[in-house]
């Protein structure tokens, strides 16, 4: 016989499941790093290996001046490092750093279960980083061991008799039939959970770097996005997709030029101050559409061809046909645009690569931004030069016609390696190395006109993208990342130059990849993607992974309130609260109706599984009018009811009365 | 007054009557969330809130993910519970002075009770341990208490399988017994109290030859007289068939001390004879017993001792 001891006195000690723990953190701190400090991670490994000595030399904690030195030093360092600007990233920091601390003195049950609950919401916070499919894999992986120290810790007293294996496979079992249970009902809340919009601004993180195409430009910065295979954005069309060398994806407008960098003159898009996240809710369309689904670039521009019209309410029209979205996109975020034919652009047969394009004007300040220009003294091989043409040619459209020739006829040379440059580098590129990489030449040919006095400025996006063919959607790399010019002529507007394509026509029609595929710099950053351009086994399979990201971000990332709204108004008739309510009540008896006949029907004491079958048999039987008698066996209640004129009823009961018996009596369970 | 606590506990204890054994279903399990369940639920609120101010899908998935968790922890929980059967069994038997016992079988027809706790109250239950059988003979202590019949007032069970967040508790109002005897306390014979020598045989002299006869084969050794082998050489056995031999007796007239003294004294006696080999005869106030000998025949002297006087 057992004894369970009645204290008054006792403690609630348990034994800590610390390698769970430190698996957590370390995958926690993992899904992480991205956005915290690397003081944080030192000292995060650091704890943990403490930690983990710790317990191999079965002492119960840390000696106590250490966990104060541990404490003092590490908040103080978190104090300095960030001060009192309050951002996610801060927040993620502090709820690390907490976890960890704790790490460090965990004993009890309790401390163990606030351990766990931060661990919860630091995983919800690393959502707001990283929504991909490989981050949230990791995090489930984190979920589940959480679910399972609390698991344990519920079950650890009372397991002194059983061995450590059968235990562990016991408790996986339960953990693994609880998730498996929770998944259906998980889908279909996220399903039908009504999604409203946001009660509050929230602060939205600020200096996250990634990959991408900046709001400064200095010669070189454009070919260092050619080192990276990273998706910028996929774009699904209504219609067919267009001709490539039509794909020129305006992202920035930068027409202030300071000798060196051309930037933004000022930021955009302030008049507009909200920052209530919104996902976007498609409009109605007239004219040919298309879809973007933006990767996070923690920046509200985003990305449009020319001449199109905003289509969805995330979005808004900022000036010179540029669009920004209303908050930073934090997470993949989808936007709609439709171009109406009379917007398109229109290609010019006298001014080679020139597009006429529309509705790019300025709100205010028309031109004069356009014009501006660095001081006097730089540059003064150029400025000669466009003083020698502006004497030769009578219109500025000559010019600007001879100039773009120039860049076809002269010796130049489109490269991702182009040799450096000094203090005049306009100059220095024009007249000596004549050789660069798009941003050399949109620059130049942008401060060349301005000099000529042509309204021009420069304008960075993508151009081109990568055409999967098996799910229709266009897929734009960061290398990808492109830079032309728009200039100004009286008479004729604004036009869209490209002096890349008149030096390298096959940046346009091939891509980067065609123009420079075998140049060492190209992709240098990703290994896979290079070896993937080179055999085409390799590229189909990144082309299917980019697939699986796609309707990732698609079905799961980006599943918002417009698109549950079709969806109810698909599956339920109508988009009303009542019938998502009514969905939710049938759901919840359905599955408390199976709940009940599943566990209910074991937990009746006393019977056999086979009895319980066959007692729900019976009462279906007794809904036709077939009672058995009492004392009456199963086997001659099946005589009797063989007969009636129910022949069916009487089959199916010879069946489970065969099952019966052969369950009873074989005396195997 | 309309409603009134002993209203409701009258009403309570109708609706869990005493009994042997219970089956714990719907009927008598109660649920509700833990503390931590609380906490967790908050911690779901404010998971919910981030997701709407951020409209993140991911952080939504994880809540629901979670949120299902409790859900469904809920019915884990209470079938944990559901359909453990609980049987109060054989009395448990002790000393004043020592902890009393109360001896139950937890067992269940399907899968095993996982992560019970077990007590009188909810503060002081404690967790069982269990094993991978299906059945488990369990006993719970408790407090001192003094001589006679103890019943437990009622048997608090609860779990919080499977993450802890729910609570799932019962009381069982268990007939499980323990008998507390007096403390066995040795003291001399009180020959002064002896009024009449009529019942009291105990102090016959042991000399006495008349039941004494030869060693035959089969005869127990217990039975052999071995100061008599040392003097005489012979082996002699004291024959207790014979009749004439008149049984030692535990009367409470042997001693004169105060009542609850006086128990312990007894007590203290029928343990010793008990040991011994010679049946004996028991008479308190109220109750007599035949001599004889035993485990059933010394429990009932205990039980007599425990009861006297309540």
């Amino acid at each position: 016989m057992k004894a369970n001891m009645s204290m008054k006195y006792k403690v609630h000690r348990v034994s800590v499941p610390v390698m769970a723990l430190l698996l957590i953190t370390f995958l926690q701190l993992l899904s992480h790093q991205d956005h915290t400090p690397v003081w944080l991670s030192i000292f995060t490994i650091m704890v943990c290996t403490l930690r983990y000595f710790s317990h191999k030399n079965a002492q119960a904690s840390i000696p106590f001046f250490l966990r104060i030195i541990l404490v003092i030093s590490s908040s103080s360092v978190f104090f300095l490092y960030y001060r009192t600007n309050f951002t996610v990233e801060m927040a993620a920091s502090f709820l690390l750093l907490a976890c960890i601390l704790k790490l460090i003195e965990i004993r009890t049950r309790k401390d163990i279960i606030i351990f766990i609950y931060t661990m919860f919401y630091l995983s919800s916070v690393s959502f707001l980083f990283e929504q991909g499919i490989l981050h949230t894999l990791l995090q489930l992986i984190v979920i589940t061991t959480c679910l399972y120290v609390l698991f344990v810790i519920q079950m650890d007293e009372g397991s002194l008799k059983s061995s450590h294996f059968n235990l562990l496979r016991m408790h996986s079992k339960s953990m693994l039939k609880l998730m498996g249970l929770a998944l259906p009902i998980v889908v279909i809340i996220f399903l039908f959970f009504p999604r409203i919009s946001p009660l509050w601004q929230m602060p939205i993180k600020s200096s996250v770097s990634k990959v991408g195409i900046s709001s400064e430009m200095s010669p070189g910065d454009v070919s260092k996005l050619a080192k990276s295979s990273e998706p910028a954005f996929r774009v699904t069309f209504d219609e067919s997709v267009p001709d490539k060398s039509k794909l020129y994806w305006k992202g920035l407008i930068l027409d202030q030029f300071d000798g060196k960098k051309w930037m933004q003159s000022a930021e955009r898009g302030l008049f507009f101050r909200s920052s209530k996240v919104d996902t976007g809710r498609f409009y109605d369309t007239q004219y040919p559409s298309y879809q973007v689904m933006l990767e996070p670039h923690q920046q509200k521009w985003v990305f449009s061809l020319e001449g199109s019209r905003l289509a969805s309410s995330n979005v808004h029209l900022s000036e010179m046909g540029l669009f920004n979205l209303k908050t930073e996109a934090i997470q993949a975020t989808r936007y709609q645009m439709e171009i109406p034919p009379q917007n398109e652009p229109v290609r010019l047969r006298d001014i080679p690569t020139g597009f006429s394009i529309m509705q790019v004007d300025r709100k205010s300040g028309y031109q004069l931004q356009d014009l501006q220009l660095p001081s006097q003294s730089s540059n003064p091989r150029s400025q000669d030069y466009i003083r020698q043409l502006q004497r030769r040619f009578s219109s500025d459209e000559q010019l600007l016609v001879y100039l773009l020739n120039q860049f076809r006829t002269d010796t130049f040379f489109y490269t991702l390696e182009p040799p450096l440059l000094g203090d005049n580098f306009v100059d220095e590129f024009i007249f000596d190395t004549k050789a660069g990489f798009c941003g050399h030449y949109a620059g130049s040919m942008a401060y060349l006109l301005r000099l000529a006095g042509i309204p021009a400025r420069v304008v960075i996006g993508y151009q081109g993208g990568e055409y999967n063919m098996q799910s229709d959607y266009l897929l734009v790399s960061q290398y990808d990342a492109h830079a032309w010019v728009e200039a100004h002529l009286p008479g004729r507007g604004w036009l869209r130059l490209d002096p890349t394509a008149m030096v390298s026509p096959l940046r346009i029609s091939d891509g980067i990849g065609g123009s420079l595929g075998n140049e060492r710099t190209f992709l240098q950053d990703s290994p896979f993607a290079s070896a993937a351009m080179k055999y085409g086994a390799l590229n189909w399979i990144r082309l299917r992974l980019d697939e699986i990201n796609f309707q990732w971000q698609n079905l799961v990332v980006n599943y918002n309130q417009d698109q549950q709204e079709s969806l109810i108004v698909k599956v339920l008739g109508e988009n009303s609260l009542l019938r998502v309510a009514l969905l939710f009540a049938y759901l919840f008896i359905a599955f408390f109706i199976i709940a009940m006949l599943y566990f209910g029907f074991k937990s009746i004491s006393g019977y056999t599984r086979a009895e319980k079958k066959y007692m729900i048999w019976l009462f279906v039987l007794a809904r036709f009018g077939y009672k058995r008698h009492k004392g009456e066996t199963p086997r001659l209640f099946l005589q009797r009811l063989q007969m009636t004129k129910h022949k069916r009823l009487a089959n199916i009961t010879a069946k489970h009365t065969r099952q019966l018996e052969e369950k009873q009596y074989r005396g195997t369970r | 007054m309309f409603f009134s606590l002993e209203k409701l506990s009258e009403w309570l204890s109708s609706r869990s009557p005493r009994k042997k054994k219970f089956t714990l279903s719907q009927s008598n399990i109660y649920i509700f969330p833990s503390s931590y369940g609380f906490a967790f639920l908050a911690l779901l609120v404010v998971m919910l809130l981030t997701a709407i101010n951020y409209q993140n899908s991911l952080i939504y998935l994880l809540t629901f993910l979670l949120g299902t968790m409790f859900f469904l922890s809920i019915w884990f929980c209470f079938l944990n519970l559901s359909g453990l059967n609980v049987e109060a069994l054989e009395p448990g038997r002790c000393f004043e002075g020592e902890l009393t016992h109360f001896n139950y079988r937890t067992s269940r027809d399907n899968g095993l009770p996982i992560a019970l706790k077990v007590g009188l109250d909810k503060t002081t239950a404690e967790p069982i341990p269990f094993s991978l059988q299906q059945c488990e003979d369990l006993a719970l202590f408790t407090t001192k208490k003094l001589r006679g019949r103890h019943r437990i007032h009622r048997l608090y069970i609860e779990s919080r399988f499977p993450f802890g967040l729910v609570l799932a508790w019962t009381w069982l109002k268990l007939d499980a017994e323990c008998w507390v005897y007096p403390e066995p306390l040795f003291s001399l014979p009180d020959f002064t109290a002896k009024e009449s020598g009529e019942n009291n045989s105990k102090f016959v002299s042991k000399d006495d030859l008349s039941d004494l006869r030869n060693y035959q084969p089969g005869d127990a050794t217990a039975r052999i007289l071995w100061k008599k082998f040392a003097s005489k050489d012979t082996l002699i056995v004291r024959d207790y068939d014979s009749g004439s031999y008149s049984p030692e007796w535990v009367d409470w007239d042997n001693y004169s001390d105060p009542t609850e003294k006086r128990l312990k004294h007894l007590c203290f006696d029928v343990c010793q004879l008990s040991d011994g080999t010679q049946p004996y005869g028991f008479n308190i106030p109220g109750l007599s017993i035949e001599p004889g000998l035993g485990e059933l025949h010394k429990r009932k002297c205990l039980d007599g001792l425990a009861l006297f006087d309540q």
